[in-house]
This record gives C-alpha cells, sequence and structure tokens, in this order.
C-alpha cells in the first residue's frame, strides 16, 4: 500500500474537490428550490392565521403563493407606526422578527401583513414569538380590520409538553382567540389573557378572556406574554389606523 | 385444605402434569400455611425476617391510610355534589370508587408476576401484593381503571422484571407505575381542577384547585392566606379532608403507619428521619431567600411535610429496602436529597409540582452510587487505621 | 458469503441497532411519528450504500494512514447531499427531521460498515451489505415510529387510526410515547424481545 505522504496529499486533495464540487453543483441547483420551500411555508402560516387556510385546504405550493399573492399585501412599519422603505436588497421574506427584536426600538423593521378584499382592508396579520415552558414558540396573529378584534391565531412551531402544552397548537385551542378584543373601553392597549378553565358570560372582561389548556398553565403564560409583547411594538400603528377607521 | 393441598402437590413438582404451574401452586400454599407460623417470630430481629411476612407488615402499616383514602374519596364526592351524605353512604360511595381500582392493580399485578414465575420457573414472590396496595393509593380517584392496568403492567415490567424480579429492581415498581402515569396522560394525573370525583351535571362548574396548584399560581397576600381562603388549612392537609391522591392525603393516618413500621422495624429509621430533615433545612433555605410572603418560597416548612406527597413518599416509599441505600451512612445521605430535592422540584420547576415521585425515583437511581462512596471510604479509614 | 447472506444477516439476526445497538441517538430523536421514521430509515440506507460503493471502489487507493479521513468525507458528501435533496423536494419532513439528517454524519453504523466490510470488499458485496444494514435500521424505526404515532397519538402517516368512539369512550393517547424516553422503552423491550427469542446475550 501506498504510504508516501505526497501520494495522501494528492490522494486527499482529488477527493476533496470532487466531493466539494459535486456538492457546490447540487446546492446551486437546488437552492433556488429551497428557498421558495421556505417562503411557501411562511406564506402558508400567515394566510392560516386570517383564515383563508386550515389543516384540511389542499393546496399546491403555486396555489398558495397565488393565494398569498392576490389576497395579501405586506408593508414595513416602525415603532412609531409609521412606513418605511426596506434598504436595496432586502425584501420582506428576509426580516427576521426574532433578529429584529435585539435591535433599537427605532431601527426595527416590523412587518405587517394585510389581508385585502376588493381593495379593502380586511385583516392585519403580525408575527408572534416568545418563550412558553420549554421552548420557543412562534406563530402569527390575525387581527380584524378594525384592528381590535381578534381574526385567528395560528402557532406553527413549538417544543411544549405532549398532550398539555403543545394543544396551543391544534385548532381547538387557538379558535378560542376568535372574536376577542385587544382593547379596553378606554382605548388602551390590553391584549388578551389566557385564564384557567373555560370562560363563560359571566366571566369579567370575557371579550378579553381566553379559554385555557387544564394543566398548561405555563405555557399559556408563555403565550400571553409575548403576545402583548408582540402588540406593544405595533401600537402605536394600531392606534393610529384605529382612528382612521 | 391442608390435606388437600398435600394431595395435589405430586401433580405440580418435577414430573406431575402441571409441573409448569408450579409456582402457581406453591403461592397458594405458602400464602395459606407458612405465613401464620412465621409470624410468631421475633420482629425486629432482621435475619429471622421473612420476605413474606416483611410484605404483609408494609401493608398493613399503609391500611390507616388506605382506609381513610376511601373515606375521603366519598366525602369529597358528597361534598362536591352538595349531598348531606351519613358515614356508612360515605363509606361506601368510596368503596366503590376505590376497590375497583384496588382490584384492577391487583389482578394485573398478580397476572404479571405469575406469568415470569411460570416463564422464568421461579417462585411466584408476593412483592406484587405490596406494590398493588401502593398504586391505588398514588392514583387519583378520578383515574380511568384501564390506565391503572396499563400503569401497573409499566411499574411491574419495567420497574422490576426487566432487572430480574423481586428484589434485583433499582426503582420502586409503584412509583415507576406513578411516573408513567404522569408522563403518559398527564391529563388524568396532574393539571390545575383535577382529583375530587363529582357526579356529573349535579354541579357544572365545581373545580377545586389542589394545594400545591394553588401555591405556585399565588400572586398577592402572603401563600397561607391564600391557602386558606382557598380551604387549606394546616391541620385540614393533616388530618387529610382535602381532594388528593386517594391515601396521600392524610398525613395523620401515614403517621399512624409510620409508628408501626418504625416499631417493627420494617422501614428504615434513619431514612426516614433524614428525609424530613432534608425537607425542613430546604425549606428553611428558601424562606430566607423568599422575596416576599406571597412567593412559593415562603411557605413554612409544616406547610410543606403535609401537602401531597411528601409524607407518603418519605414513609412509604423512600423506604423501600431493595431501592434505597443499603449502608447506615448512605441512608442518611439517600434520605436527605430526597427531602432535599423533592421541594426543590415542587418550588423550583412550575411544571411538576409534585416532586416527591421523580426526587425518590432519582435517589433510588443514585443509591447503590452513595452505598459504594460509604463503603470505599469505609476501606480506607480502616486501611489507615491498620496502617497505624 | 453469499450476496443473499449479506443482505438478509444485518436485517433480523445482525440487526445494527437491536445487536449491535448503534445509530439509537437518531432512532430516538426522529421516530415519534411514522412518515419521518421512514423517510430516515430510507435516507440512512441510500448513505450506508453509496458511501459503501464509493469506498469499495477506491479502496485500493486510499492510503491508510488517511482511511478514516476518506471515509467520512465520503459519508459527509452523500449526508449533505440527501439533506440537500429532502430540503428541495420534502420540505415538511426534513423540518422534522431537522438536524438530525446531517447527524446521519456520526452515526455510528455508516463509518462501522466502511471500516468494517467495504474497506475490504468487492463492490457487489458492499452494495448488498449497505443495503441489509439500511434496512435492519429502517425496520426499527418503522416499528418504533409506528408505535409511537399509533398510540402516541392515535395516527398513522397522518391518518386517524384510533376511532372516534373510542376517545368518546375514554380512551386518551399516551403521551409518554410522544417524548424520546418512550422510544428508548420501546427499543429496550424490542431489544429484550428479539434476544430472549434468539437466546443470544452479551455476557456469554
Amino acid at each position: 500500500m501506498q504510504q508516501n505522504k505526497y501520494y495522501s496529499f494528492i490522494f486527499i486533495s482529488i477527493i476533496t474537490i470532487l466531493c466539494g464540487g459535486l456538492l457546490s453543483i447540487t446546492s446551486m441547483v437546488l437552492h433556488p428550490k429551497q428557498e421558495l420551500n421556505e417562503i411557501v411555508e411562511m406564506k402558508k402560516n400567515i394566510l392560516k392565521a386570517v383564515g383563508i387556510f386550515n389543516n384540511q385546504t389542499k393546496m399546491s405550493q403555486n396555489e398558495i403563493l397565488d393565494s398569498f399573492d392576490k389576497s395579501i399585501e405586506s408593508m414595513i412599519v416602525n415603532f412609531n407606526g409609521q412606513n418605511v422603505k426596506l434598504p436595496a436588497g432586502v425584501t420582506i421574506d428576509n426580516i427576521n422578527p426574532e433578529l429584529e427584536e435585539q435591535k433599537n426600538k427605532e431601527q426595527q423593521y416590523l412587518p405587517i401583513y394585510i389581508l385585502k378584499k376588493n381593495e379593502d382592508f380586511e385583516a392585519y396579520c403580525i408575527p408572534i414569538f416568545g418563550k412558553g415552558l420549554w421552548s420557543t414558540i412562534y406563530g402569527y396573529l390575525a387581527l380584524e380590520k378594525d384592528l381590535e378584534t381578534i381574526k385567528g391565531v395560528t402557532f406553527y412551531k413549538q417544543g411544549e409538553t405532549p398532550g398539555l402544552g403543545a394543544d396551543i397548537a391544534t385548532e381547538r385551542f387557538t379558535k378560542n382567540f376568535q372574536g376577542k378584543k385587544i382593547f379596553d373601553e378606554n382605548g388602551n392597549l390590553i391584549s388578551v389573557k389566557i385564564i384557567k378553565g373555560k370562560v363563560g358570560e359571566s366571566t369579567p372582561n370575557h371579550i378579553h378572556k381566553v379559554d385555557g389548556i387544564s394543566g398548561a398553565t405555563k405555557t399559556c403564560d408563555g403565550v400571553n406574554d409575548f403576545i402583548i409583547k408582540d402588540l406593544k411594538k405595533y401600537e402605536q400603528f394600531l392606534l393610529k389606523n384605529r382612528d382612521k377607521s | 385444605m391442608f390435606k388437600l393441598l398435600q394431595k395435589l402437590k405430586p401433580h405440580f413438582e418435577k414430573d406431575g402434569k402441571f409441573h409448569l404451574f408450579f409456582p402457581v401452586f406453591e403461592m397458594a400454599e405458602t400464602i395459606l400455611f407458612v405465613l401464620p407460623s412465621r409470624t410468631k417470630k421475633g420482629a425486629h430481629i432482621r435475619d429471622a425476617l421473612d420476605m413474606k411476612r416483611f410484605m404483609f407488615l408494609v401493608v398493613i402499616a399503609a391500611t390507616p391510610a388506605f382506609l381513610f383514602g376511601i373515606f375521603n374519596v366519598g366525602y369529597q364526592y358528597f361534598l362536591a355534589a352538595g349531598i348531606n351524605a351519613t358515614f356508612l353512604d360515605i363509606v361506601l360511595k368510596g368503596l366503590f370508587i376505590v376497590l375497583p381500582i384496588y382490584i384492577t392493580a391487583l389482578v394485573v399485578g398478580g397476572l404479571w408476576e405469575v406469568l415470569f414465575a411460570v416463564v422464568r420457573k421461579h417462585e411466584v414472590n408476593e412483592g406484587f401484593l405490596v406494590s398493588s396496595f401502593l398504586i391505588p393509593m398514588i392514583v387519583p380517584p378520578t383515574i380511568p381503571l384501564w390506565q391503572v392496568a396499563i400503569a401497573t403492567s409499566f411499574g411491574i415490567v419495567i420497574g422490576k422484571e426487566v432487572f430480574g424480579g423481586v428484589g434485583m429492581n433499582i426503582f420502586n415498581p409503584a412509583l415507576v407505575s406513578r411516573a408513567f402515569l404522569f408522563f403518559a396522560y398527564p391529563k388524568s394525573i396532574s393539571g390545575d381542577s383535577v382529583w375530587t370525583l363529582f357526579p356529573e351535571k349535579v354541579i357544572d362548574t365545581y373545580t377545586t384547585a389542589t394545594p400545591l396548584a394553588i401555591i405556585s399560581e399565588t400572586h398577592h397576600g402572603t401563600v397561607i392566606d391564600t391557602l386558606v381562603t382557598k380551604g387549606y388549612t394546616f391541620w385540614e392537609m393533616f388530618i387529610g379532608i382535602i381532594p388528593g391522591s386517594i391515601g396521600e392525603t392524610s398525613t395523620l393516618a401515614i403517621f399512624l403507619g409510620a409508628i408501626m413500621l418504625l416499631i417493627t422495624g420494617i422501614a428504615s429509621w434513619r431514612i426516614m428521619l433524614s428525609v424530613f430533615a432534608g425537607g425542613i433545612a430546604i425549606s428553611f433555605l428558601f424562606n430566607v431567600l423568599s422575596p416576599d410572603a406571597s412567593h412559593i418560597f415562603a411557605i413554612p416548612f409544616h406547610y410543606h411535610l403535609v401537602m401531597g406527597g411528601f409524607a407518603f413518599g418519605a414513609v412509604f416509599m423512600a423506604t423501600d429496602p431493595v431501592s434505597a441505600s443499603a449502608t447506615n451512612t448512605g441512608k442518611y445521605i439517600y434520605g436527605f436529597l430526597i427531602g432535599v430535592i423533592a421541594l426543590l422540584i415542587r418550588c423550583l420547576n412550575p411544571a411538576y409540582p409534585e416532586g416527591m415521585m421523580l426526587a425518590i425515583l432519582f435517589m433510588n437511581l443514585f443509591a447503590p452510587l452513595i452505598d459504594y462512596f460509604v463503603l470505599s471510604s469505609h476501606k480506607k479509614r480502616r486501611l489507615k487505621r491498620a496502617a497505624k | 458469503m453469499s450476496n443473499k447472506k449479506i443482505l438478509v444477516e444485518p436485517i433480523i439476526k445482525n440487526n445494527p441497532i437491536t445487536i449491535q445497538v448503534l445509530g439509537i441517538c437518531s432512532a430516538l430523536a426522529v421516530t415519534s411519528q411514522l412518515k419521518p421514521s421512514i423517510v430516515m430509515g430510507i435516507s440512512v440506507t441510500v448513505i450506508i450504500m453509496f458511501s459503501n460503493i464509493i469506498v469499495s471502489m477506491i479502496r485500493q487507493w486510499i492510503p491508510k494512514n488517511i482511511r478514516i479521513i476518506v471515509e467520512m468525507t465520503v459519508i459527509a458528501t452523500m449526508v449533505i447531499l440527501v439533506d440537500q435533496f429532502l430540503r428541495a423536494f420534502m420540505f415538511d419532513v426534513s423540518k422534522q427531521l431537522s438536524v438530525f439528517v446531517g447527524l446521519i454524519i456520526t452515526n455510528c453504523i455508516v463509518l462501522g460498515r466502511l471500516e468494517g466490510f467495504a474497506l475490504h470488499n468487492k463492490v457487489m458485496p458492499s452494495l448488498f451489505d449497505g443495503l441489509g444494514n439500511g434496512f435492519g435500521y429502517a425496520l426499527i424505526l418503522i416499528i418504533i415510529g409506528g408505535m409511537r404515532e399509533l398510540f402516541g397519538s392515535g395516527k398513522l402517516l397522518g391518518i386517524q387510526i384510533i376511532p372516534q368512539w373510542l376517545y368518546n369512550v375514554g380512551y386518551v393517547d399516551n403521551g409518554l410515547l410522544m417524548l424520546a424516553p418512550g422510544a428508548f422503552f420501546l427499543l429496550g423491550l424490542l431489544v429484550w424481545l428479539q434476544r430472549s427469542i434468539t437466546k443470544q446475550y452479551e455476557e456469554d
């Protein structure tokens, strides 16, 4: 067997170049497709939050993109609720809300997805995320056009306790958010609160309360905390546009 | 009866046609006849202690808590229903709820034991009688029977048989069952408003939080005040008139059992004492660290001892000689750490308000290691002395 | 050894998971549902098979002193290829598998087969050896994945199997099986079952 060190060196160089080349070509060929997948995934979750898409809907990637382009208009606002333009080369699809949060308040880009129907604004959708009990939970929250009533909520990524906290991702739980209000009578942003047990007509402030999951109090506390945290970022935007409508 | 068994015996022995079922026969024979003859021997002489007698005494010691559990289940039921019931009604109702759970655990546990005895050709060991007696005591009365059956199977098979049967297990089988329920069917064993079996449709809105669930929720006022306003005073929790696992609520009844275990020398007083010592020590530490009077850290130690499964675990679970440390120094360390870890989990981990079960299982795992270190330090000391 | 024997032996008799106890990590991590288990099983099979073939083809030229590095390069290339393909064409599953596809690089089964077999054997036997070991691995993953999904969430491949009336009378899905320790218990029971049938014990 060849034990010459030059031979070893040449041999491993050839192997590395061959493997590296193969991987580069594959990556180049497949990358657009992979990126498309990521974007479709994100758009699908937004469509879910605004109620166009649910687990039973069967849609191909193109249909999802079409439906998103047709019905959703996205925009970026800043902390003061003003529209901002993104720097050249950056699109809204590249905005990572988690990274934005680490910036100064004034420099954050806050994406909003707006559902349109015949040129009318139907719903507003914002990304929400934060710590539950064990994991970071990611989701979207959609508001009706009055910017006060919740249209829908979806959690698409979480690692909570199976059978308890993980149930936040089920439609059985998320439909409890529908119709709840995030502003109180005086126009203050108070968000909604998941409580223990069922919400009935007799529950005080039941319009701001959501049915909880028994045994998953800590997960629900986390969800409460990050929903208000994310709504606060958009507070100025919400207040401005509420007055208009 | 004795004659009948003697007559049948040849059939089960080596060349008999029912040789395969010899363990079953053996079990029947020893339960019926050997046991009474052994009870006459001295109780505190450890060498003379027969395994069967040992098991028998544990069951007797657990009986007060078991009987109280039956009463309490019935009592809570009628309390929730808002019906004034006589003592007899209460006990009958309790029996009606608890007995099926016990019978399920007993039958399922027995089946597995017999199955393994037949396959492995050893005698049926009565260890399952203790496990089957303890399992109903550490589950809530609302538990579905099929879950009891699965949990018992899991406890006996994974907790005991995989290690080679009674005496070789490193975990307490009853606790393994409980842990299984806790992780597999969390909805039936944890949650905020559990553990009172109440008649449906009589009252829809009746929910009670367990004391542990309440304190992990408290935000204002002192913890004690909160507990009292929710209806849990120290003495109620001590006597056990509260909703909870069937046999765990009454610290009083558990103490009766503890006294009996200690007098007969079945359970190690070192372990029992050091579990309580560990619990008390860590709750003092928490009291000092507590930011304000409403925090979970502020609970005084005597409340910790009567809440949840702490007392039950300390008396009946931690002292299981098979899974505990065997050396005397080891027993102190083992017990102390159980007390400490139980309260650490209870106070620091919001997801698992009941830490006793996890603490004991955890320390079961470390018991052989503790023994190892204790023994090797003994050896070192001896060697030093010998060298002088 | 005949090719057929090389192919069949690792599936049951010398199973890489239950007998050699290799590749446990991914067997626990990805098996909470059947679909990712199947995809993972296929991925590992493809990776072992092609790595085996490549290393077997170049075995005469590989310098002894750097053979592990060469093997790792080949495995890493295959793993990344598979990962890229999954991301492009099976996005849902690749999201569920997340890092565990990448971690196949560290799966001892793959390197073990290269070191133990492909380095000393011709291409065809290496192909069958890779296929056999891959199937053995996939078989265990599919058994565990199927049981976990069926009893943990009442479904198979996302289709509800356990009927609604059973839930109505009080049946509850087993949450323990959705946690990694649940897979650990199942795996242990499988090993126990197989060894008590074959009477093959490590200690003997």
